[in-house]
């Protein structure tokens, strides 16, 4: 559903001047690419080896794809004004999961991969029935995993850090398919489902009536507890993906690190691309933008050698100047009087 | 009357009862738990947590939240750490310090203020913001070595079998201002005001 410019129907009227709710994201990833692309040597080089693409856009594309899929789940989640804070704890406790069952167990790959996301996908839940049901804030619900669930992922793994061996497995977080990273294919394959349920389906509607107006949801025929908990399982179930996909890429599940932090940077890539907190909206291809944004804002500042402390700032500065550019009151500010003067030629 | 008593201190209460049965389990399960001097530490060993936490409260009570407050302590504390490396008086370096977090707090407030930005995503980029200042200033920890703050900060009052901190006392001095402000100053009925419903207060 791309809305084309409205047609003035007065001429005196202020005709928006980019009307797609995708362009400011869009535009600001063309940006920094084209940044990078002048300025930063090497950036656009595509390569060919032993049959997979290499290049920083690669790179860009493959590193951000545990944000893009938190991301997914997390507009969902803000889209029924909500939150959810335990997405990167519940990739670590995905990821001891599957190290633990690698290890100890004989069982295939696809099994273990299925058992590890189901687990997550229960941890979802368990965050939506204390919001749906118990009627928690979500930040308070969500705050429970994100500070018990390394504690949980920790006594499932005595503390320690488990390595493993398992080409099949690590497949998924550093295999190549037709020259690109599987991790690529795994990102476009849960966006792709998500748009589906949510543009096709009434997923989406359902989702964007419970953040819209809970009361009138629920007066409509809705059931807002039911729509909340399946929306936190599926953040769960994204955190799942992505703790496979990161345990994959080290070859072992690293409790303590895996996912720190991650969450905050779902958050911002959801609020760059667009959705807004207040709930209603669910802008999934604006987050994917966002993640890609901020991927890039890192790729950009490690090619460059400037110091990995500087993302921190970067990313803070990039996350205001968007808010600021989607506040009406900022927008009128400084581009009210531009516009007025304009017209009234 | 008593209905209503209760409804409103429910929280409080079932607070103080969990740290009760905490502190009971612990006593009886810990050698030497229930002493006086564990009993002052907790005062003096949290009272930064302590201290933040009155801050947060006001910010909560408004209706809003800041999650900005770990790194601003972090970047106030190496900010005050490489001040006084290079030789900046330590009162000096102190009230730099409590301009700069002042200053950052109402930064992100303006923000949300008068742009309409919601508190969290403020207060999140703020401790992004925060956190990366501070390792931009100075990247490792730093120790602080000056003789006139370790003076200060090492003082404590010896009453009886108890040693009672500096920071203690700093602790309980900022939450003593924090009660009053807010049950005895007009901002502070403000402050609840705005936290109950916004635009009413504006009224």
């Amino acid at each position: 559903m791309t809305p084309e410019a409205e047609p003035n129907s007065r001429p005196a009227e202020r005709r928006p001047l980019i009307s797609q709710k995708n362009a400011w994201p869009l535009l600001a990833l063309l940006v920094v690419l084209n940044f990078n692309i002048y300025f930063t040597k090497g950036f656009a080089d595509l390569q060919v080896k032993d049959g997979r693409l290499f290049g920083s856009t690669v790179d860009v594309a493959h590193r951000g794809s545990i944000v893009m899929l938190l991301a997914t789940g997390m507009t969902l989640v803000i889209a029924t004004a909500g939150i959810d804070l335990s997405v990167g704890a519940v990739m670590a406790i995905a990821g001891a999961v599957s190290a633990l069952l690698l290890t100890r167990t004989g069982l295939p790959v696809p099994v273990v991969a299925a058992i590890a996301v189901g687990v997550a996908l229960g941890a979802g839940l368990w965050n939506g029935m204390l919001v749906a049901s118990l009627r928690l804030q979500p930040i308070v619900a969500t705050l429970i995993l994100l500070v018990a669930g390394r504690g949980i992922a920790q006594l499932l793994t005595d503390g320690q850090i488990i390595t493993f061996e398992n080409p099949q497995f690590e497949f998924i977080g550093t295999g190549s398919l037709l020259g690109l990273p599987v991790t690529v294919f795994v990102v476009a394959f849960v966006v792709g489902v998500t748009l589906l349920l949510t543009k096709k389906a009434v997923a989406g509607l359902y989702i964007e009536a419970v953040g819209g107006n809970e009361s009138a949801a629920r007066l409509a025929g809705l059931r807002p507890g039911l729509v909340k908990m399946l929306v936190y399982g599926f953040s769960g179930l994204c955190a799942g993906v992505a703790g496979l996909i990161a345990t994959a890429d080290i070859k072992a599940a690293d409790i303590n690190n895996c996912g720190l932090y991650l969450e905050l940077d779902a958050i911002l890539a959801v609020v760059i691309g667009g959705t807004a907190f207040s709930g209603g909206r669910a802008n999934i291809v604006g987050s994917i933008l966002g993640a890609l944004i901020m991927q890039t804002l890192t790729t950009t500042i490690l090619m460059r050698g400037v110091g990995v402390e500087y993302t921190l700032v970067v990313k803070a500065v990039a996350v205001i100047a968007v808010c600021l550019l989607q506040s009406e009151r900022f927008r009128a500010a400084t581009f009210g009087r531009l516009v007025r003067r304009g017209q009234t030629a | 009357m008593r209905p209503r008593l209760s409804h409103k201190y429910i929280p409080l209460f079932s607070t103080v009862v969990v740290w009760v049965l905490l502190y009971v389990t612990a006593s009886v399960m810990y050698r030497g738990f229930f002493s006086l001097q564990v009993f002052v530490n907790f005062f003096s060993d949290n009272s930064f947590l302590g201290i933040i936490a009155v801050g947060m409260t006001f910010v909560i009570l408004s209706g809003g939240i800041d999650l900005s407050v770990g790194s601003m302590l972090a970047l106030c504390s190496i900010v005050m750490a490489v001040l006084m490396q290079r030789g900046v008086p330590p009162a000096v370096a102190i009230a730099i310090v409590l301009a700069l977090g002042t200053t950052l707090g109402a930064s992100m407030g303006c923000l949300v203020r008068y742009f309409g930005l919601p508190p969290f995503i403020v207060t999140l980029a703020g401790m992004f913001f925060a956190r990366g200042l501070g390792f931009i200033i100075h990247i490792e920890s730093l120790a602080i070595d000056n003789a006139f703050y370790r003076a200060v900060t090492s003082r404590a009052l010896e009453i009886g079998p108890a040693r009672i901190p500096v920071t203690a006392f700093i602790f309980l001095a900022v939450v003593l201002v924090g009660v009053y402000v807010s049950a005895y100053t007009k901002f502070g009925r403000n402050v609840y005001a705005v936290g109950g419903n916004e635009e009413a207060a504006m009224l």
